[in-house]
């Protein structure tokens, strides 16, 4: 008789067979259990025996966790060749953010704004100094360098000083960039940075036909807000909160997002400020600590937070939120969302601030209103400090490749290498991180940085571990919830 | 020889201090230079670390200095070396992984297929 098909033998390999570990990392976690990441970001916890027998080749087939580890590459047990090839797909479905060149594009069309906050990160000066607005010719230069760009999406963002000080040139910028666009057929969205008390109907008028989204910022209730972000007549809160109504009236509310920054002011409020967001109609809160760069430096006694403060605010700030989206109301926290992405999904995020190799210069970056062009928004603010380091060039002097193949470009690069950065290349949440080049050059003098001291990897240490243990030990409804935000599905969805 | 401390060369597993600094001594058969250098580099927030020749053959001696005041000597030699441990396993596995990963990411990146090229050779320029 033809044997149609082989014995359930030949597929069976017995358990004495050894399978080939494939590359991973592992951290000790403080329940006693053990963290297994790989090269595409996959994720198991282990008993610690279980992790012994695993890596010495012990563990038994019939186990969940051979299963688990099987599925996941860390293990292969038949073709490896197959699970080399599965797990290089992996990892370049993970690493897509690397290919399209730069994507998010910053515009510094003026450094005058009407607002003196003491964290300011932009320097800004006051607001009739229009030397420190962007020229026509320079915006022409910048968006020339734009298009040459590969990248089929780019996002355009504006900024400032308060960006709508100089509506005149953003307008012009947009109109130029569609222009172009009728050819080059990118997909182009644009967005405003604005504090939105310069804002009027014209503009407004402007964004809806143009499709543009504003960003603002609203740091909690009007004390918080006000403490601040200071302004002549101390009624920033109250002017937010009037036009940004207007905003949405006119443009949609899902067109107008708010971004929030902590301070040491600020700390004591996380429920506070959640509170705000819910009340303001908001379906998203960014949970951003104050950066080490511009005034926020210069005032740094009473405004940047300490590491271990900010995480606990953090802590604080995400179980309310936690609270009361079990209470029925949606809200979303965007950094967690950014690191469950990474941890819960194979895709890569768009994030360009927790990218191996940074986003600066590979993803992003600035022009500045005077022509200089920056490796992001950070090195601009560092050059408002006198610190030139990365500047890549300027728009009429230098070309695209001048500009992103540069030595300020390529050392950015070598930099920022999870891969091969000393505490970095074992950590098991390498996966999940970034590097920050610009960050540990202000705070440590290196863009290597010194990772046992650096507050960008206690940060990152500290987020990720805390995500970990609500994946881990929280309640279903918390679990579900999570994976909603990684998902972007409705947690009703989420599994 | 160690200028500055006295070595017992009968104690084991070779841990000694003065109050200020913990010494050890450590065997590089068993746990590999580039294993200590690893955990030490995690400890620097902590203290300060000088790794050096020991007297006896194929061993070093790591020498920890607590860097902030409150920190037990022996409670911190003692999570040293389990530090150790795990950057000696990671030593070793990364002796294999070393070049899986570099194939994985080249294999990842490439138009054609590393893997397999005669299946599946490049196309003609």
């Amino acid at each position: 008789m033809k044997l149609l098909f082989r014995p359930r033998e030949h597929f069976e390999r017995s358990n004495d067979q050894r399978y080939d570990l494939l590359p991973f990392r592992f951290m000790r976690w403080a329940d006693g259990t053990v963290l297994l990441t790989n090269e595409a970001g996959e994720h198991q916890f282990l008993d610690s025996a279980s992790f012994e027998r695993f890596h010495e080749r012990r563990l038994t087939r019939e186990l969940t966790a051979y299963k688990d580890l099987k599925a996941k590459h860390f293990l292969a047990d038949g073709d490896r060749q197959l699970a080399v090839d599965l797990l290089a797909t992996k990892v370049r479905t993970k690493r897509s953010f690397l290919s399209g060149g730069i994507k998010l594009h910053l515009f510094v069309v003026t450094l005058r704004c009407d607002h003196s906050c003491a964290y300011c990160q932009v320097s800004r000066v006051t607001e009739d100094r229009t030397p420190f607005d962007m020229t026509v010719e320079t915006a022409g230069k910048a968006i020339e360098l734009m298009f040459r760009s590969p990248a089929p999406e780019m996002k355009v963002e504006f900024q400032g000083g308060e960006a709508l000080l100089n509506f005149p040139l953003v307008r012009w910028c947009i109109e130029r960039i569609e222009t172009l666009n009728r050819t080059e057929k990118r997909r182009i969205e644009f967005v405003i940075a604005t504090n939105l008390v310069p804002v009027t109907h014209d503009m407004l008028e402007f964004c809806r036909a143009h499709d543009v989204a504003l960003s603002t910022s609203l740091d909690g209730p009007a004390d918080v807000h006000n403490a601040n972000r200071p302004r002549a007549g101390g009624d920033s809160h109250e002017q937010v909160m009037r036009n940004l109504e207007r905003a949405r009236a006119a443009l949609g509310a899902d067109r107008v997002s708010a971004l929030m920054t902590t301070t040491a002011l600020t700390l004591r409020h996380p429920e506070r400020i959640v509170d705000e967001y819910v009340r303001q109609g908001f379906r998203s809160i960014f949970l951003r600590s104050v950066s080490p760069f511009g005034f926020a430096v210069r005032g740094r006694q009473t405004l940047l937070t300490g590491t271990d403060e900010f995480l606990t605010f953090y802590r604080a700030a995400l179980a309310h939120i936690i609270e009361i989206n079990r209470s029925g109301t949606g809200l979303v926290e965007v950094f967690s969302q950014i690191v469950l992405q990474k941890i819960l999904t194979p895709f890569a995020t768009g994030y360009v601030d927790l990218q191996s190799p940074t986003g600066a210069a590979t993803s992003v970056v600035a022009y500045n209103y005077d022509g200089d062009v920056y490796a992001s928004d950070e090195g601009r603010m560092l050059a408002e400090m006198r610190d030139f380091s990365f500047r890549l060039g300027n728009v009429h002097r230098d070309s695209y490749a001048d500009l992103l193949g540069g030595p300020v470009a390529q050392a950015l690069v070598e930099a920022s290498c999870l891969e091969a950065l000393p505490g970095c290349c074992d950590c098991a949440f390498l996966p999940f991180c970034g590097a920050d080049p610009i960050f540990n050059w202000a705070t440590q003098g290196d863009p290597i940085g010194h990772k046992p001291t650096s507050a960008f990897c206690t940060k990152q240490m500290g987020v990720i571990t805390h995500l970990f243990n609500l994946l881990k030990g929280s309640d279903a409804f918390t679990r579900r919830l999570l994976v909603s935000w990684a998902s972007a599905v409705p947690i009703e969805s989420a599994r | 020889m160690i200028t500055g401390i006295s070595i017992s060369t009968d104690s084991v597993p070779g841990l000694w201090t003065d109050g200020a600094f913990v010494a050890c001594e450590i065997d590089a058969a068993i746990y590999p230079i580039p294993a200590a250098l690893a955990a030490g580099y995690k400890y620097t927030d902590r203290v300060f670390v000088w790794i050096q020749s020991s007297a006896k053959s194929h061993c070093y001696v790591v020498f920890l200095r607590p860097r902030i005041s409150g920190l037990d000597l022996g409670d911190l030699a003692g999570s040293y070396m389990n530090e150790l441990l795990d950057q000696t396993l990671r030593h070793r596995l990364e002796g294999t992984f070393a070049p899986l990963r570099t194939l994985i990411t080249a294999q990842a990146f490439s138009e054609g297929n590393l893997l397999d090229v005669v299946a599946d050779p490049p196309e003609p320029r």
